[in-house]
């Protein structure tokens, strides 16, 4: 089974914990396992959970007026769902298994405690989200959308 | 902080403890709470002749519980109900049934579930868990007050002298007194019948309030709240100015608490006429203005409602108000987004059968900790009420986990597939359909139900309730969309619509007020009005007979577009 809080520590946002910090984090997740081509989260659906993917590889995907629009492939390490946890809305994206793959779960609350309690976490999380968006632009300006 | 603020923090620890923490906790260990729900039931009605006879006291474990009970549907426990609608005891439940639920008949004859204390203990838990997490999330709410609907929990007495109703009502009934000067509606209104005199009496209460929430099942109900203002704006301004009430909304023999402290407000009348001056009209987003969140039913059919909402309402936030009926809660939203909720794991026992399996001749019976994200589930529900691994023929899908919880979504009803020619039509298909067309080509529709018309070919007849009636054009350009959207949908469709084995969808406009009139028959035939829920998609063949069709529009059949 893959070490929680070696992936854990791999992560921007949880990079400048402490080792029992991180152990204490790590018991806060739920581990659950999908099939190849399974559906983790779809978009427009409630957002209840932050994602970690700790093995495999997933596939990113959002749907538009225009059809469907792949956003990125990810692997161990890699995160998703904190967006709808923080501003309560539905999910922005699909969010499907491409290989057999292993997540981490963190709870809505659980979660926004984690980021009340630790500024740090909060502050990295703003630079996580500054990646995703110029990402995004960056798509965007590629496919003429922009 | 106001009193009305500091009473609801107080209001919210005790929830805290009594209810939420619990649940929480157990959202971690679901099969284990699941178990302790189902140990509870059981032990409780061990001594009862259902339970005599499938051996409860000899179960130590879900599997021993599946092996004792197979799966009930309400036929196979109808001649227990009917025994207990008679008066005699300790058939299904230890404890005597304070009321009997009447299901709200959308589909079928009326059931009736025995409301025991045990059960509305239960059914409380999720309205507790719901409510502590809305009062978090909106500190406010009592500041005002909150506009609840609730209908009759006493449409008459059974054979034995209990009463059959809905629940709402007799928790709206029960409720502490502490507690009733925050919410609008005198308990009486829940047994209004004409929809026309409910809603304008709901008003009449309400407009003079600072309504800061609303809770109502049906998305319809709030439009028709908003249509209401609008239509009777005039007549409330004078009825408040004035003191009274417009004898036309009175039923006769009207009880005081139904105009219980409607006196006179002049100052209110002047600004609800300064509204109209303003804006033409009352609107909701304008006479309440400190309205802070709305909740109501957001999954199936409901979407093509809810577009509607912010017309009236302007942007409050809307949760749904989670999957549940008068036979259980079976999922409680804790946030806005999407129209999910924690499965209620502290509340009832559930089951589930992955939904491929539905007609299998022994299909696996899953419990919460065994589901899969994005899957499709029929739920079968262990409750106090005296339903036993109870049928209730809803299809779930999982949504996401909270912890090591699933989060779940009310899809439709199982039944509500219609098949002429194998194409297997869902109602979601329908909704989604439906959705995609009216979003795209701006089609004003406030209610549509699609039904099979027999002909050669057979076709889909679709119902529509219009604000004006649409030119030629119009139909035309919604009837092919539709057409295409359902292909889109649904591969069977599309390949029976190629085949020409079904023919193109007709639309049939209906008459203005055709639907609130067909909700006012349900209502008349007992079904709680806030839940009554028309569908999109009806196998009732004689559907169309109850609506009068002002105007017809029948396509040549052509092929499916690629």
């Amino acid at each position: 089974m893959t070490d929680l809080e070696t992936v854990l520590a791999s992560i921007p946002m949880f990079r400048h914990l402490g080792i029992r910090q991180r152990a204490r984090l790590a018991l806060l997740f739920c581990r659950r396992t999908y099939q190849p081509g399974a559906v983790i989260v779809r978009q427009g659906d409630t957002s209840m959970s932050f994602y970690v993917v700790l093995t495999g590889k997933v596939r990113v995907v959002r749907q538009s007026a225009g059809g469907t629009v792949d956003i990125v492939e990810e692997g161990p390490g890699s995160f998703f769902g904190e967006m709808g946890v923080i501003d309560d809305l539905p999910r922005a994206a699909t969010v499907m298994a491409l290989t057999g793959t292993e997540c981490g779960l963190l709870a809505k609350w659980d979660f926004q405690r984690e980021l009340s309690a630790d500024p740090g976490i909060a502050l990295s999380l703003i630079s996580v989200l500054n990646a995703r968006i110029r990402t995004l632009e960056e798509r965007l300006t590629l496919t003429g959308g922009a | 902080m106001t009193v009305g603020s500091s009473f609801q923090s107080l209001l919210r620890l005790w929830l805290k403890h009594s209810n939420a923490d619990h649940f929480d906790d157990c959202t971690w260990r679901p099969g284990e709470a699941q178990w302790e729900k189902l140990s509870e039931i059981c032990a409780r009605n061990a001594g009862t002749e259902f339970g005599r006879k499938h051996h409860f006291d000899r179960v130590r474990s879900p599997a021993d519980f599946q092996l004792a009970v197979p799966p009930q549907t309400y036929d196979m426990l109808a001649p227990y109900i009917d025994r207990m609608t008679a008066g005699e005891a300790n058939v299904l439940t230890a404890d005597k049934p304070l009321l009997f639920a009447t299901t709200s008949g959308t589909t079928g004859a009326a059931k009736f579930i025995p409301v025991t204390p045990s059960y509305l203990h239960e059914y409380s838990h999720g309205i507790h868990v719901h409510t502590y997490r809305t009062f978090a999330d909106f500190p406010d709410l009592l500041e005002g007050r909150l506009l609840v609907s609730s209908s009759n929990d006493e449409e008459g007495r059974t054979a034995g002298g209990t009463p059959y109703g809905a629940i709402s009502g007799y928790l709206t009934k029960t409720q502490p007194g502490v507690l009733r000067k925050f919410f609008v509606l005198p308990y009486e209104i829940c047994r209004i019948k004409d929809i026309e005199s409910k809603y304008y009496l709901t008003l009449r209460h309400a407009l003079v309030a600072d309504i800061r929430g609303i809770i109502t099942p049906n998305p319809s109900s709030l439009l028709l709240l908003a249509q209401t203002m609008r239509a009777h704006a005039d007549e409330l301004i004078d009825d408040i100015g004035r003191g009274t009430v417009n004898p036309a909304y009175l039923p006769a023999g009207a009880p005081p608490g139904l105009t219980a402290g409607l006196g006179p407000d002049r100052q209110r009348a002047k600004q609800l006429a300064a509204c109209v001056r303003a804006t033409g009209s009352l609107i909701p987003a304008e006479v309440w203005p400190n309205l802070r969140c709305m909740s109501c039913w957001k999954g199936g059919t409901m979407p093509l409602y809810l577009r509607k909402l912010p017309e009236f309402f302007g942007d409050v936030p809307v949760r749904d108000l989670g999957y549940m009926a008068s036979e259980g809660r079976g999922g409680t939203p804790l946030v806005n987004s999407g129209a999910a909720g924690v499965l209620n794991v502290t509340t009832h026992f559930f089951e589930f059968v992955p939904a491929e399996q539905r007609d299998a001749a022994d299909p696996d019976f899953l419990t919460g900790e065994q589901l899969e994200s994005d899957h499709e589930y029929y739920v079968y529900l262990t409750t106090s009420a005296g339903l036993y691994r109870y049928d209730i023929n809803d299809l779930i899908r999982v949504v996401d986990f909270y912890r090591h919880t699933p989060v779940i979504q009310f899809v439709r009803k199982g039944q509500g597939i219609s098949s002429i020619t194998g194409e297997k039509l869902t109602e979601a298909q329908v909704t989604a359909a439906l959705l995609s067309v009216v979003e795209r080509g701006g089609f004003d529709l406030d209610h549509v139900t699609a039904c099979v018309e027999w002909g050669d070919p057979p076709s889909y007849a679709l119902y529509c309730e219009t604000p004006r009636l649409w030119p030629g054009d119009m139909c035309r350009q919604f009837v092919e969309a539709i057409d295409g959207a359902l292909s889109a949908g649904n591969v069977e469709y599309e390949a029976k619509r190629t085949s020409r084995r079904l023919g193109m969808p007709v639309l049939k406009q209906v008459a203005p007020g055709s639907f609130t009139a067909l909700r006012q028959e349900r209502v008349a035939a007992g079904a709680p009005e806030a839940q009554v829920k028309i569908p999109h998609l009806s196998t009732d063949m004689r559907f169309g007979e109850k609506l009068k069709v002002v105007d017809e529009y029948r396509l040549a059949s052509v092929d499916v577009s690629p």
